[in-house]
């Protein structure tokens, strides 16, 4: 298998319908989901535990067939092909290291299973060990090694096959904080220079957006809403996406008026949006508010209850009667738990969407 | 430091003699204390010593002495004698040869088909997995006479096998078969099944069920997930189990004393040098030998198990 074989055109990976239940007339876990996987790019599956982000990755995989629905690849129904035979690689969750084999063991696996000679499986696995910066643990035994190199060693093993959609069960999970957001900077610039059709799960919003070109969000079994995540975050099409894609203050079941105004529990709030007047949602992001001194143009009093320096920003958990509220202001603004703040929405703050049946 | 304080925050001599009293009764019930974790483990060590003195090396020592003296009083002469009287007897070594091979073919039977039902047990799920789990567990708590005595009654010269299959086909097939080499081996390998099964269930229980989806998902078909992914990790188990099974059917007697019709075994020829013989030295050199055969077996399967373990994965 040459290295040239990497550069031919990513692949197209296209999912039509899915359904699964692991419990025959239980809750599934896969609801009806279709998507097609941008070639060449990393897209980031997003959904607490329980979301069926996992499963989507095992029916790509082949590893949990799913009851109905189809998996496509370069427009070839590959559903009923089994796992071996797809040419994917797959990065688990903790990481799935042979313990009885050494490091570069570990990676020559799948080319061993392919039947290619010692020396050559050895030169291409040492080569994968460089593009993950470890080949000075090739003789090593996996127990000996740390959680961070155990994790590139997995990938190595997962790309020495050279494959054609890469698969990732939320592989920096496993790590403590710090060496996950190393790991994630330098995995961002691996998996762009590969340019591999890639499908990444994880339940790290954070991880999702600094690594994706697309998201899917998944709730229930279902995608609740796929994009870019600036669109995710800008623009969230349902209450659950607000809330699960950076910090945000959702209101749902309130009404717009006819004047356009958005009846909040606390305060009738403007806003830019064509939403006809009825029911809707809408959402306050931290940082849509401003302080005023001139109370006559605030929107609304807020008390702070507690309050928490993040950096460049100060983090404030307000309230306004009964009605809690987090807002984010630039570090230095003066605050003070109990002393009322007069704080004004700043224009396109309030962002509203006509309720859905149910939302 | 405690003391200390007391004293100076209350000068009054009747409040000042209780804190002190309590402080040197603390004192005192700290050294208990400090005694108490000493000498408890040393004394626990001590006693434990003293059992395994009484347990195994007196009992073995009284053994190997026996051996090598002359009678059966205990205090007569050193010799080499009942080894070369053991050594020298076609029918021991032949008894000896029997118990090795046989011990040896059991146990690589029991491996071998006790690996496909413990593996079953563990990764399946099937309506009835308890009563299949009891099938394979309860002879467990069978001795070797019931077996040899349920082998007789059903392959025995008039069996129910046999009256079965005359009634079928008309001629008595395996008539007799408890009593040759097959119904042996058949024997005791039955005897070895729920242990062979429950040391082998416990070890495939300890295996990583991703390792084999990696693998997979990698390109190995199962054949190569079970010679490079699964095997290397059950190597150890396969090795003990073999020696575990081995050493009990090297030691086992109550099948082969109730089918011993063509047969004898190392543990049998022990048993008519005692009750029937009287010859307490000579059975004393012959368990000598078992016991250094078991022994090697063992020592030889961990040495194996220690050179093949994997590496315990690390916990992250």
């Amino acid at each position: 298998m040459p290295s040239s074989s990497i550069s031919t055109a990513p692949a197209s990976l296209e999912l039509r319908g899915l359904t699964k239940a692991y419990v025959r007339g239980g809750t599934p876990a896969l609801n009806g989901v279709s998507h097609s996987f941008a070639p060449g790019k990393v897209t980031v599956v997003l959904g607490p535990s329980g979301s069926g982000k996992s499963t989507v990755l095992g029916a790509i995989s082949g590893l949990v067939p799913p009851d109905t629905g189809g998996v496509w690849l370069d427009g070839r129904d590959i559903t009923e092909l089994a796992p071996e035979k797809r040419g994917f690689g797959m990065v688990f969750q903790n990481y799935a290291l042979f313990p009885h084999l050494s490091v570069v063991e570990n990676v020559e696996f799948g080319l061993r299973v392919r039947g290619l000679g010692r020396e050559e499986r050895r030169t291409q696995a040492l080569e994968m060990l460089h593009l993950t910066r470890i080949p000075h643990l090739a003789g090593r035994r996996v127990h000996e090694i740390s959680g961070g190199e155990q994790q590139r060693v997995a990938v190595a093993r997962a790309l020495a096959v050279r494959p054609t959609v890469l698969l990732m069960d939320e592989p920096l999970s496993a790590l403590d904080a710090r060496l996950r957001d190393d790991l994630r900077a330098e995995l961002a610039r691996l998996l762009r220079e590969l340019a591999l059709t890639t499908v990444y799960v994880t339940h790290d919003q954070a991880e999702a957006m600094s690594l994706g070109h697309e998201l899917l969000v998944m709730q229930r079994g279902r995608i609740e809403q796929a994009g870019r995540a600036e669109d995710l975050y800008l623009r969230p099409a349902s209450p659950f996406v607000a809330g699960f894609i950076g910090a945000a203050n959702v209101f749902a079941g309130v009404e717009r008026l006819s004047d356009g105004t958005v009846r909040l529990p606390f305060a009738n709030l403007p806003a830019e949006s064509d939403v006809p007047p009825g029911p809707c949602w809408a959402m306050l992001r931290p940082e849509s508010f401003e302080l005023v001194r001139d109370s006559g143009r605030a929107d609304f009093t807020a008390v702070p209850e507690a309050i928490f320096f993040l950096g460049a920003q100060v983090r404030a958990q307000l309230r306004i009667g009964e009605q809690p509220l987090t807002a984010e202001f630039p570090a230095g603004t003066p605050l003070e738990p109990g002393r009322p703040l007069a704080l004004r929405v700043r224009p396109g703050g309030l962002y509203v969407r006509a309720a859905e049946n149910g939302a | 430091m405690n003391s200390e304080l007391v004293q100076t925050a209350a000068p009054a001599s009747a409040r000042e003699a209780a804190p002190a009293l309590s402080a040197r009764e603390c004192e005192r019930s700290s050294r208990a204390a400090l005694t108490l974790r000493v000498l408890a483990p040393a004394l626990g060590a001590a006693a434990l010593t003293a059992l395994f003195f009484a347990l195994l090396v007196w009992p073995l020592l009284c053994l190997l002495l026996g051996s090598l003296r002359e009678g059966n009083t205990g205090d007569g002469a050193f010799t080499w004698e009942n080894y070369r009287t053991f050594f020298g007897s076609r029918r021991m070594l032949g008894a000896l040869w029997s118990s090795v091979w046989i011990s040896l073919l059991v146990a690589f039977l029991s491996v071998a088909l006790c690996l496909g039902p413990a593996w079953l047990l563990v990764r399946y799920r099937f309506p009835g997995k308890r009563v299949v789990r009891a099938l394979f567990t309860l002879p467990m708590s069978f001795s070797g006479i019931l077996i040899g005595f349920l082998s007789v009654i059903m392959l025995g010269r008039i069996g129910a096998v046999p009256q079965f299959a005359e009634w079928l086909t008309g001629t008595p097939w395996l008539s007799g078969f408890a009593y040759q080499l097959g119904g042996v081996l058949l024997a005791y390998f039955y005897f070895e099944i729920p242990r062979a099964t429950l040391a082998l269930e416990a070890a495939l229980r300890k295996l990583d069920g991703r390792l084999e989806s990696a693998a997979r998902s990698l390109g190995a078909s199962s054949g190569q997930i079970f010679r490079w992914v699964v095997f290397p990790q059950i190597l150890p188990a396969l090795l003990s189990t073999f020696a575990l099974t081995f050493c009990v059917s090297l030691g086992s007697f109550g099948v082969v004393l109730i089918v011993s019709k063509r047969f004898t075994l190392l543990p049998l020829e022990i048993f008519q040098q005692i009750i029937a013989s009287n010859r307490f030295p000579l059975a004393a050199a012959m368990s000598v030998v078992l016991l250094a055969l078991a022994l090697l077996v063992t020592l030889g399967s961990r040495w194996l198990v220690e050179r093949f373990q994997p590496p315990v994965p690390s916990a992250r």
